[in-house]
């Protein structure tokens, strides 16, 4: 039961009776109705042993999640995201850097997709069980939630360079946007809805029917094959202090190693990682950890890009992690070595498990692709 | 009234049991024209005794420890959140002001950060807050917070008053990359007028969740207001640039003011509580009804 507040202030009668013949239509027939928002809920697939997805924050005003995913919210959520129409120059969408058979990364170290041509800041990340993030977006976490994230691709000048007011002008001349807004949201369409509708779309990316996970849950007990076995251990032994858990990521910050400068403040802090969001000097050069999951579909690493392929990732963690005060603990060994020791053979098995985390059920799952195809 | 407020409920009741598939959410308060009254909050900006206006150098004299110095200061820019706004009543009680969230701002045309196609926030001069449905009574003192709370500053995509993203702190001078209101900003430029002539930006700004806490000014009234539908009140608040301007003695040195300088975040925050924000004058006058 929505109404207007505009009416608030008139006749308190004239409310009354409006407020009796809202009430008494209960069918879409009589036309009556105030809003025809469907609200016919998506229940989000929770994988057996993942940990409880993150609901939306909580709308202060009802106490409930603000954004309930919604199979009309969802829908239209993945429309935007194909859509160059939230762009400046019409030309680039989400998917322009977000590609489905790279688990939603671009392999590019830093595009230049964007609006103004030149290279971004920061490599695309992949966009994989985004419903468990639960410590920030961004690869410093300066987002606190999937929705409020989505305005920083939209603005930034090199990204969607989009002008909000100007983005909400579009989508309101557009009659199928109209419809799309109004049967997720019984609204028109606006800027937070935008962000709210993208958001439904990024939770049901969920990856979670890679080879390893039918060997987890039992489904085919004998895919993974001896070296794999291996893998998995050495992963578990020798990676799983970040690359936890069945998300294989703590969703956390930590410096790895791969600076040893920070001197450089410029562009609002954008070398510095997660301090800049903090301002904790245990935050200089911190940035958050991926999930492995399709890793191998991903290249190139880190949030810069620089590592191009995997091998150079595990060189990286065996030779190359540089030691500063602020280099995580866990990558130092008891004996105050910094690295992660590994074999060659230990190399091989682990890049052979990796494999068995590439999902190719998500990476062309119809759901997620482009609408407009 | 009453027994349509009666009848109302039992219809209420009925259409529940009748009506499997309504859902009432929310019932909106009713609130009669002749139970509620307006109030008018005003924050009139000005450097020391003069007007406050843009694009104007206005004299500052530092003194600190080194010595005394000629400043000018000229602004482009002066923007904060009026937030959470609670009236007190003669038997101190708190009536909040729901979804009381305004920007009050005087601002040059701003050129969009993110302008690919030239779009510009226009020139906006907005003092005055007009608080709507407030409960007939004698109020004898005003409360608010300079900012906003951490549910909605946690979230961009929420909306509640005047906050959303199309608003100005959002879409042009807002902080897309760390989900936060700005919660005060002034911008211009610092004059020099010692030695050789020069000049520098002035940005200084306020925000974060930690900030809000002890972001609440409390003004007290001298006169108590009296607020009905015959009656609207209206709340003037001197706002002092000039006094801001002392939330650090090295204005200088500290051209720049942001996240990364938490503690003169907080002397700006105090600065405009305690020494800018102070009372000019409250009145009630009688409204023309219908």
């Amino acid at each position: 039961m929505s109404v207007t507040k505009e009416h608030k202030y008139f006749s308190g009668v004239f409310f009354l009776l409006v407020f009796l013949l809202g009430l008494f239509s209960c069918s879409k027939e009589d036309g009556m109705d105030i809003t025809d928002k469907e609200e016919s809920p998506y229940t989000l697939r929770q994988p057996a042993l993942f940990p409880k997805a993150i609901e939306s924050a909580i709308d202060p005003k009802t106490g409930l999640p603000s954004n309930p995913l919604t199979k009309a919210g969802v829908e239209l959520g993945r429309r935007l995201f194909y859509d160059p129409l939230l762009s400046a120059n019409k030309q680039v969408s989400c998917a322009s850097c977000h590609h489905q058979d790279k688990a939603f990364s671009d392999g590019l170290a830093l595009t230049t997709a964007g609006v103004s041509g030149k290279p971004l800041e920061r490599h695309s990340p992949t966009l994989i069980n985004l419903a468990w993030t639960d410590k920030g977006f961004f690869w410093d976490g300066g987002s606190t939630n999937l929705e409020s994230q989505a305005f920083g691709p939209l603005t930034h000048a090199d990204e969607m360079g989009m002008y909000l007011p100007v983005l909400v002008e579009r989508l309101r001349a557009d009659a199928d946007y109209v419809e799309l807004f109004h049967k997720a949201f019984g609204d028109l369409p606006s800027e937070h809805r935008t962000a709210m509708a993208l958001s439904q779309f990024q939770r049901i990316l969920v990856s979670a029917d890679a080879p390893y996970d039918l060997y987890r849950r039992g489904e085919k007990p004998n895919i993974l094959s001896a070296s794999q076995l291996r893998g998995l251990n050495l992963v578990q032994q020798k990676c799983s202090s970040c690359h936890a858990g069945e998300l294989f990521t703590d969703n956390n910050f930590h410096n790895n190693g791969i600076d040893d400068d920070f001197g450089d403040g410029s562009h609002e802090g954008i070398y510095w990682g997660r301090y800049r969001i903090t301002y904790k000097p245990l935050d200089l050069g911190a940035f958050k950890t991926p999930t492995l999951r399709n890793v191998m579909v991903s290249a190139p690493y880190m949030h810069d890009g620089r590592f191009k392929t995997i091998d150079e990732v595990l060189h990286h963690y065996r030779f190359g992690i540089k030691h500063t005060p602020v280099t995580a603990k866990a990558l130092y060994q008891n004996d105050g070595q910094v690295g992660i020791p590994m074999t060659d053979q230990e190399v091989a098995d682990i890049k052979s498990f990796l494999n068995t985390l590439t999902d190719d059920t998500f990476l062309t799952n119809k759901e997620f692709s482009n609408p407009f195809k | 009234m009453n027994k349509l407020i009666i009848i109302v409920a039992g219809l209420i009741a009925v259409s529940f049991t009748s009506c499997e598939k309504t859902e009432i959410k929310e019932v909106e308060k009713i609130v009669y024209a002749d139970q509620a009254g307006s109030l008018s909050l005003t924050f009139d900006a000005k450097y020391g005794d003069s007007d406050f206006e843009l694009n104007k150098k206005y004299p500052y004299q530092l003194v600190n420890s080194s010595g005394t110095y000629d400043m000018e200061f000229e602004f482009s820019r002066l923007r904060y959140w009026v937030s959470n706004v609670k009236l007190i009543d003669k038997d101190n009680k708190e009536h909040a002001i729901a979804d009381s969230y305004y920007l009050v701002e005087e601002t040059n045309e701003i050129a969009v950060q993110h302008l690919v196609n030239g779009e510009k926030y226009p020139a906006t001069k907005r003092e005055e807050v007009k608080l709507k449905d407030i409960p007939l009574g004698e109020y004898k003192a005003i409360k608010f917070s300079i900012g906003v709370d951490q549910k909605y500053n946690d979230n961009i995509a929420l909306t509640a008053g005047e906050l959303g993203s199309l608003n100005g702190m959002g879409v042009s001078d807002g902080w897309m990359w760390f989900t936060s209101y700005k919660f005060l900003t002034l911008a211009g430029t610092i004059h020099w007028a010692a030695g050789t002539p020069t000049s520098k930006a002035l940005s200084w700004e306020t925000g974060s969740n930690a900030l809000f806490d002890g972001a609440e000014k409390t003004i007290t009234l001298t006169t108590p207001l009296k607020v009905d539908a015959q009656n609207s009140g209206k709340v003037v608040l001197n706002v002092d640039v000039k006094e801001l301007i002392s939330a650090t003695d090295l204005p200088w040195v500290n051209n720049s003011i942001s996240q990364g300088k938490k503690d003169l975040m907080i002397a700006l925050r105090d600065t405009f509580l305690s020494k800018s924000l102070t009372l000019k004058e409250s009145t009630s006058s009688s409204v023309k009804t219908n």
